[in-house]
């Protein structure tokens, strides 16, 4: 029965909050959903007076990122998961007009030190390398934030979706904050096997629905994915296309083994995807 | 054999031994071991570059240094070595042995001008006569089984040796120095026998033995092996052992109880639990009956001398076996659940174009479906061998650096060859190649241990995997051998030959990716650790 961890915890940087923390059983399927308070006060020992105050920004429920307080929803996976409250101290985020982002790593509930921005339009408003914070005011018009397909940090994840904790609109990769504005923004960033903590799901293999009882293993999904994607884009079909291209009297006999050898790889590719595939309906 | 007690008169010599150690060298670890037995001391060090042998030197002031040469290619590097301990002072006797050495010395020593001797075929009692007369005064030139040079500078042999008919004498390897406890599954060498009772014509065992007047398989008795087995399990906490025997099974009906003997044995003391074992055996002993005894008692994985799938080949390696042999036992070992690699030949110096072909349509039946690695390479006329002596007779004998080569009956194959050694080099030949990935990871998804239960979809990604990596190998060779085949003078860099080339290296990519799919799987399946441990 997999266990679902519940904590408090500051953002970005992890530290937990308060005295929650506790394993909660769960059931594998079933649906988890968790309250939490939108303000969060600790005692200050520095300053009895005025207590520590946190915001509620975000919940991380078995995988799920959401942002309504008191419906913290996700789906328990047959793994140990988590269910993080995520809140930021107030007073802490008041830096003018940017945009500032972050690479939250969900499989491993954290956020990680790369930058998610791939590019930025206008481009004056971003200064490259592993900045995180994307300027309001330089350049003129929107900002179109297009996220980084992976981190270096978050091994084996892609980026999922933007998750704009303020203002701003998703598109794909692309998040869109208006002119002036400021805001926060995780990109979310999921891989298919952690070896750990495994949400089920938003683990983009899963989405296509289990095949049967025997569903494979998300990392035999992921392999098998990867051995059909780099088939499907296998310079075979560039050999193959290029022969064609060619004067039909220049085609010579040694160019069609070419693409019939190259071909012919690609399908043992494929006939191990099949064999793997065949195992796991069999039940090994 | 000279067994003669300490006296006061006589010292204990001092003896350095060189010597490779990817698994335990247990061929200078019973050297050290006899030496100790009879009152020497015996060091032992890794064979690479001169430092750490120059410094074991200078600490112990060695009376003897012994190197084990184990491939002739090598050498010159052994030269090297040699010749910067002597420069940094080393002023011990020099000595080295090994299947190259014991039959050509005179070439050895020629090779090697620091050499003092060359030690002979087994070395126990010749290296305990050579340290007990270098350290008594006695004149070493009359230790039976050595070569020497003269004064003249030509070598001289003395008389040959009698190898000891029991191995029960030999005290047991010395492993003092090895870490097992610093690895994270442990794997032991471990020898059962000495010896081979076939007459394989590429392979120099037998003569060597022959050397030593120690014809056929001499086996120990059981119980002191499993007595051995149960102290690197119990106290040395191996959970691997690695059957260095030439043919576990080799010997007839006797060798099979002897196997039987060791493995009821193994199971009555409860090693079975927790201890698994890698055997080399040949096709026509890897049968389920011989077997089975041994899967119970912890058998997983076996070394297959296949050599090659076509029956012309078969009669010239002289492996008295057809090629149906194989694929029987190929099945035996499905049926059993045992990993299994082989050694296979694809080419021999008496190849055809249609040979080679048969031999890969062998290899597709024989494992096309991936269960294990497809290995394949070249023979190489090792000396003492019946193969080498028989291309010096047809006159095809080159030799050029004391490496000896050959060129095919059919020049076309002497393209193919080229070209193949070229395509398939990152895949069977390099270090740390393809190939040597696929068979450990096979070793790998078979052990089956208490801690690292065995995984049956980590095993058929593997098997998946190293199939779809077989079969590509497979069409890209046929295709290179229609080339040939079809053109008058093909050239090991002709476009279509360069295409295939480009083609399997793009593959072989693609199989390394999915390689390291693999381990990251079989970390996750806790099976860190024990990766190549079969090769």
């Amino acid at each position: 029965m997999p266990n679902i961890h519940r904590t408090n915890r500051q953002f970005p940087d992890g530290a937990q909050i308060g005295a929650t923390d506790e394993n909660i059983p769960g059931t594998a399927g079933s649906p988890a959903t968790f309250s939490t308070d939108v303000d969060f006060f600790l005692p200050n020992p520095g300053d009895p007076a005025h207590p520590l105050h946190y915001r509620f920004l975000f919940w991380n429920v078995c995988g799920t990122i959401g942002n309504d307080a008191h419906h913290g929803n996700g789906t328990v996976p047959s793994t140990d998961t988590v269910a993080t409250a995520w809140y930021v101290p107030v007073g802490v985020g008041d830096g003018g007009a940017a945009i500032a982002t972050f690479a939250f790593w969900v499989e491993h509930d954290r956020v990680v030190p790369d930058t998610p921005i791939q590019s930025v339009n206008p481009a004056a408003a971003w200064a490259g390398g592993n900045n995180t914070v994307v300027s309001s005011t330089a350049g003129s018009g929107p900002r179109m934030i297009t996220a980084k397909n992976s981190v270096p940090t978050a091994t084996n994840a892609t980026f999922d979706h933007w998750f704009p904790l303020g203002a701003g609109s998703a598109s794909a990769a692309v998040l869109t904050v208006a002119e002036g504005g400021s805001t926060w923004a995780l990109a979310l960033y999921q891989h298919h096997d952690s070896g750990g903590f495994r949400p089920g799901k938003n683990d983009p293999t899963t989405k296509p629905g289990p095949i049967s009882k025997f569903d494979p293993s998300p990392i035999d999904r992921t392999r098998l994915i990867d051995i059909l994607t780099k088939a499907q884009t296998h310079p075979a079909a560039d050999r193959l296309t290029q022969v064609l291209k060619k004067e039909q009297s220049s085609i010579s006999a040694d160019d069609l083994r070419g693409v019939a050898v190259e071909l012919k790889a690609n399908i043992n590719r494929l006939q191990s995807a099949v064999e793997l595939i065949n195992a796991k309906l069999e039940g090994k | 054999m000279s067994d003669r007690p300490m006296t006061e008169s006589r010292r204990a010599a001092r003896v350095l031994l060189v010597a490779f150690e990817d698994q335990d060298n247990l061929g200078v670890r019973y050297l050290a071991s006899f030496l100790r037995k009879h009152g020497h001391q015996a060091t032992i060090v890794a064979f690479g570059n001169a430092a750490p042998v120059i410094e074991a030197a200078a600490r112990i002031d060695p009376d003897i240094i012994g190197f084990s040469l184990i491939f002739q290619y090598m050498v010159p590097e052994f030269r090297d070595v040699i010749a910067e301990l002597r420069a940094a002072g080393a002023r011990g006797h020099v000595t080295i042995g090994g299947h190259y050495a014991s039959f050509e010395p005179a070439a050895l020593l020629a090779a090697i001008p620091d050499l003092d001797s060359v030690v002979r075929f087994e070395g126990e009692e010749t290296l305990l006569d050579l340290a007990t007369a270098l350290v008594t005064g006695a004149d070493w030139h009359s230790v039976p089984g050595i070569a020497f040079r003269e004064d003249g500078g030509k070598a001289a042999l003395t008389a040959p040796r009698q190898g000891t008919k029991t191995l029960d004498d030999y005290p047991w390897p010395d492993r003092d120095d090895i870490r097992y406890e610093e690895q994270e599954t442990p794997v032991a060498s471990i020898l059962g026998s000495r010896g081979c009772p076939w007459k394989c014509s590429f392979c120099s065992i037998i003569t060597f033995y022959d050397g030593n007047g120690t014809k056929g398989r001499r086996r120990r008795d059981p119980i002191d092996v499993v007595d051995e087995m149960e102290h690197l399990h119990r106290d040395r906490g191996v959970e691997i052992l690695l059957w260095q025997d030439d043919d576990f099974l080799g010997g007839g009906r006797d060798a099979i109880r002897w196997a039987h003997t060791v493995a009821s044995e193994s199971i009555k003391r409860g090693l079975h639990h927790s201890l698994r074992w890698k055997i080399s055996c040949r096709s026509d002993e890897a049968k389920l009956s011989s077997l089975a005894p041994l899967v119970d008692a912890g058998l997983t994985h076996v070394y297959l001398g296949v050599e090659s799938g076509d029956a012309n080949d078969l009669r010239d390696l002289n492996k008295l076996l057809l090629p149906d042999v194989h694929l029987r036992a190929g099945e035996a070992l499905r049926e059993l659940g045992l990993s299994f690699d082989f050694g296979f030949m694809l080419l021999q110096p008496w190849s055809t174009l249609q040979s080679v072909r048969n031999n890969i349509n062998f290899l597709r039946r024989f494992v096309g479906d991936g269960y294990t690695g497809a290995t394949f390479c070249r023979m190489l006329p090792y000396v003492g061998t019946a193969a080498e002596k028989r291309l010096r007779d047809e006159g095809r004998l080159f030799e050029h650096d004391l490496r000896a080569d050959y060129l095919f009956l059919d020049p076309k194959l002497d393209a193919f060859y080229t070209w193949m050694l070229d395509t398939f080099a990152c895949r069977n030949f390099d270090s740390g190649n393809t190939l040597s990935w696929l068979c450990s990871l096979t070793f790998d998804s078979h052990l089956d241990l208490p801690h690292r239960p065995a995984s049956p979809s980590f095993r058929a990604a593997v098997q998946a995997v190293t199939g779809a990596n077989n079969r590509t190998a497979f069409d890209i060779l046929e295709s290179g051998l229609d080339y040939v085949e079809r053109t008058a003078e093909p050239g090991p860099d002709d476009d279509f030959l360069r295409m295939l080339t480009e083609i399997y290296h793009d593959h072989d990519a693609r199989t390394r990716s999915d390689i390291e799919s693999l381990r990251e799987m079989a970390e996750g399946n806790s099976h860190r650790g024990t990766l190549a441990c079969a090769s």
